[in-house]
């Protein structure tokens, strides 16, 4: 399954943006997990963000499918990219692809009341608590890299490449589309033999 | 909410003229097709609106891809 370009969520983006609908994803994900011939799930990443929302229920979707799961990010897994990228079983990332992490904001909007921080704080929470179950990155750790100040030129955050993703322990390792495929196979190999003992 | 590397202007650029219009078309499998026409029996799937998940894993079924029907 590739997730490519804007992740589209309840709001219909204009046709220049090329847009992965999630409700076509999730019915998809739904029929990966009743068919019983299809033993495991790559899902290829190559997305610049999008909803909050769309993108957390694609990536729930995803940690809770019983079957394996590998991710593989290339070109570029930024924002809402990243919990997704985090969901499989087991995770990776090319030597050259970057993720961007940085704070969910409305651009270009004033916060006018203590309540907008207070939701947006909230959506924040909600993808770092998901990011953190889901990888070897500590919370405060994903926290100093989302409000990093130093690494990107005109906003906060940082963009961190292949292999500063696995150091930090948010992909479990750098690879490519043949890594990713023999990881899924041996996943689903364990996974039948441990069936077959029972 | 969008949460994007993308500046917001850009993601919503043509957002207001955007008015597309969309046919509906049923499936011979049950499903329901909203479409783009695009050529007579010619058209761009938009969305499947089905109760079967298996639908959704049939490629030519994918929005965006082009289908031939017949009215």
């Amino acid at each position: 399954m590739a997730i490519i370009g804007q992740i589209e969520g309840h709001i219909t983006l204009p046709p220049q943006n090329k847009t992965t609908k999630y409700e076509h994803v999730i019915p998809q994900l739904v029929a990966i997990e009743q068919n019983p011939k299809i033993h495991g799930l790559i899902v290829i990443l190559n997305t610049v963000g999008g909803d909050v929302e769309a993108g957390l229920a694609i990536a729930e979707m995803i940690e809770t499918l019983s079957k394996p799961t590998v991710s593989l990010v290339v070109g570029g897994g930024h924002s809402i990219g990243v919990p997704i990228a985090v969901s499989a079983s087991y995770s990776f990332i090319a030597e050259t692809a970057t993720m961007t992490i940085h704070p969910i904001r409305l651009s270009g909007l004033v916060i006018g009341v203590p309540q907008t921080y207070e939701y947006l704080d909230k959506m924040q929470d909600r993808v770092i608590k998901f990011v953190t179950r889901n990888s070897r990155i500590s919370e405060e750790k994903f926290r100093q890299l989302m409000f990093c100040t130093d690494q990107m030129a005109r906003d906060i955050g940082t963009v961190m490449v292949g292999r500063d993703a696995v150091r930090d322990g948010l992909i479990d390792e750098v690879g490519g589309l043949g890594q990713a495929v023999k990881k899924l196979q041996q996943l689903v190999d364990e996974r039948c033999n441990g069936g077959m003992k029972d | 909410m969008l949460w994007t590397i993308m500046p917001l202007d850009v993601v919503l650029e043509g957002s207001e003229s955007f008015q597309p219009s969309y046919a509906e078309i049923r499936c011979k499998n049950g499903g329901t097709l909203l479409v783009e026409p695009i050529r007579p029996n010619r058209a761009k799937v938009v969305r499947l609106i089905s109760t079967d998940p298996t639908h959704y894993l049939n490629p030519s079924l994918q929005p965006g891809s082009i289908i031939e029907f017949k009215w």
